[in-house]
């Protein structure tokens, strides 16, 4: 039969077109596999692997990191400038304004500490007075 | 030989002692001496072995000093059958790894005495038996590691190393804290053999802030261990490390650091607080099962070899974590089922020691070809089967070994640990299977894209693995093949120590319905 070529190939390849062209590529299976399993899979191993390295690694897990430094830099900043800046050396400062605002009242002359002092026994009988009332 | 255990620790330090007294310019003899420390560290190992009786399942070759004794810190070592394996692994993988640095010419020094340290620090870990020991140890093996990776590892070594260290000191930390909380709560002592007697005693229906103490304490010691083996979502530090750490480095990471978690777990968290596995086990089963499914996916997106090689361990480490759950199969509710408990757990311990060598293996071949080519990019190869044909036989080893092929040690402990956990995890089992499936893919995926096809031109005359090289793969590749053929010296070596860590979770977890 194939010898006399009473069938040609060629013939039975036009009058079937489609199904010679479907048994040729193995009915597409590996087409298919590819492009329904292989491909959408492999693509989901992607985002997965994104998820993980891109995502969850570089946002949730050194968002600590980031949130430790924020925090630690919120706590520098108040350390410094609220405790040590404005308090502690509040402290000093204030005793410095002290000291040079008391420094204008050490005059020398007599006649102002006898003033201070009157000023000074006053306040202490109104003081001993109200406490008595 | 007495104080045998604590030679086999201290000896690395003795050999950094003697590097610290040589000058600095002679590289070839402080490799040599480090070289022959761990040697003499291998070989006292393998003596512990032969002389250890592996029909007893309790503590042997203890020791004990007084070391700080008002506040009960006692010093005592012992070994059984669950720490044994992993002294030899460490021994053996300590050994190799120092023939994989070989080539390190970047302070020669400081680099071996680092790496006897951390060598000291994990055989401590396995063989410390008190808490505080315990934890000392634990923390002796994190420094080293952070200036390992921080000096000697790859472009972005720094963020690599501070991120390993953050992480697992974070681990560390919440570990002390159950471990102050098994101390003042179990009669202040720090003797882990002690407490487990105590512990599930003394915990059984305390309540701290309304919960249950034994799930909490159950908790803090898991995360702590998690972070180590590494379970999802403790996981992400681990790619990082292993693909910025110096070859050997990552080889002793994946080989035997990853152990200690999984170690931690069967040691404390399974002997002190039985109740615990009970409350857990599912949740150890499913953890287990997205470490198998999620390292899987994420190994066959990689294009670096290294860092799929680093996925390949969280995928291979969530098969353990499924075989441990399996240990309530042996309970009365599970239908007393004891072979399924002993095949869980002994798989898990074996696929413990399997991809200690498997894992080794495939890093220090990844680091043969990095040293070679200068990148791990898989695509970047091609046809490397007939430009190397010899390396070509032992990535295909490796390969096939870390698929779980039959004939290779790591199908019979996967085989194991899902005839294990079978009967009590049915559906996580059957998920998990499609792990192995992902991971023939995404090994020989890698195979194919770097040893067949078109060869790269640019590779034509790449040198063949050498004898040094080949010297540090082959004993794992024999292990791996023996143990794979014959498993029952390593079964034979562990069973009577499981039997035992089987019966008391099983006979002391009954209080599991009070939680």
């Amino acid at each position: 039969m194939y010898y006399r070529s009473t069938i040609s190939s060629k013939s039975w390849a036009k009058r079937f077109g489609p199904f010679y062209r479907l048994s040729l590529n193995k009915y597409y299976f590996d087409e298919i596999y590819n492009r329904v399993f292989y491909q959408p899979f492999l693509k989901l191993c992607n985002i997965v692997a994104i998820i993980d390295w891109d995502l969850y690694d570089k946002y949730f897990i050194n968002g600590f990191g980031h949130v430790t430094k924020l925090l630690s830099k919120v706590t520098g900043q108040v350390d410094y400038d609220g405790l040590d800046q404005t308090l502690v050396d509040g402290v000093g400062r204030s005793a410095g304004g002290l000291g040079k605002g008391l420094k204008n009242i050490q005059t020398g002359r007599l006649q102002n500490y006898m003033l201070f002092a009157l000023i000074g026994v006053i306040i202490i009988l109104i003081v001993q007075y109200s406490v008595i009332l | 030989m007495s104080n045998i255990l604590s030679w086999i620790i201290w000896l690395p330090v003795i050999g950094m002692l003697v590097i610290s007294l040589i000058p600095r310019d002679n590289s070839k003899i402080i490799k040599q001496i480090a070289a022959i420390t761990s040697g003499i560290q291998l070989l006292l190992a393998t003596y512990l072995w032969q002389v250890f009786d592996s029909s007893i399942g309790e503590m042997q070759f203890m020791e004990r000093v007084e070391w700080i004794p008002s506040f009960n810190i006692t010093y005592i070592l012992g070994v059984d059958g669950l720490s044994l394996p992993m002294v030899l692994l460490m021994a053996l993988i300590g050994f190799i790894g120092i023939f994989v640095s070989w080539n390190i010419d970047k302070a020669v020094k400081g680099y071996f005495s680092l790496f006897l340290l951390l060598n000291t620090g994990v055989m401590g870990v396995f063989l410390a038996l008190d808490f505080f020991l315990f934890y000392i140890f634990w923390e002796v093996m994190l420094l080293p590691m952070y200036f390992l990776i921080g000096m000697w590892g790859g472009p972005q070594r720094e963020y690599a190393a501070i991120k390993f260290f953050l992480y697992t000191l974070a681990g560390s930390v919440l570990m002390l804290i159950a471990i102050l909380a098994l101390y003042f709560t179990c009669g202040n002592t720090f003797d882990m053999l002690v407490l487990m007697e105590t512990a599930p005693v003394a915990l059984n229906g305390m309540l701290w802030w309304g919960m249950s103490a034994i799930k909490v304490i159950w908790v803090l010691l898991f995360i702590g261990f998690a972070i180590k083996v590494p379970v999802f979502p403790f996981h992400t530090w681990l790619p990082l490390a292993h693909v910025e750490a110096p070859t050997a480095i990552s080889v002793i990471l994946a080989g035997v650091l990853l152990k200690l978690g999984v170690y931690g777990i069967l040691r404390i968290n399974y002997t002190m607080l039985p109740d615990g596995v009970f409350w857990f086990a599912g949740a150890l089963a499913l953890l287990g099962l997205i470490n198998v499914i999620w390292g899987a996916m994420c190994a066959l997106a990689q294009k670096d070899l290294k860092k799929l090689v680093a996925y390949s361990s969280v995928n291979h480490m969530g098969y353990t974590l499924l075989g441990m759950s399996a240990v309530i199969a042996a309970s009365g509710m599970n239908g007393s089922n004891l072979i399924s408990a002993q095949a869980g757990v002994g798989g898990a311990v074996f696929q413990m020691f399997n991809h200690g060598t498997i894992s080794a293996m495939l890093f220090i071949l990844v680091g043969v070809i990095y040293d070679r080519a200068h990148h791990r990019d898989i695509e970047g190869f091609g046809g490397l089967a007939s430009q190397m044909p010899v390396y070509t036989a032992f990535v295909a080893i490796a390969f096939f070994a870390g698929l779980g092929l039959p004939g290779f040690s790591g199908f019979v402990s996967e085989a194991m640990i899902f005839i294990g956990a079978f009967p009590v995890f049915r559906t996580i089992v059957i998920i998990s299977t499609l792990g192995i499936l992902l991971n023939a893919a995404y090994f020989l995926w890698a195979f194919q894209r770097m040893f067949f096809g078109p060869a790269n031109e640019k590779y034509n005359d790449l040198p063949e693995i050498n004898s040094r090289e080949l010297f540090t793969v082959i004993p794992l590749a024999v292990i791996t093949l023996f143990l794979g053929v014959y498993p029952r010296p390593f079964l034979d070596l562990v069973s009577s120590t499981l039997n035992l860590l089987i019966e008391s979770v099983v006979t002391i977890g009954g209080y599991a319905g009070n939680l």
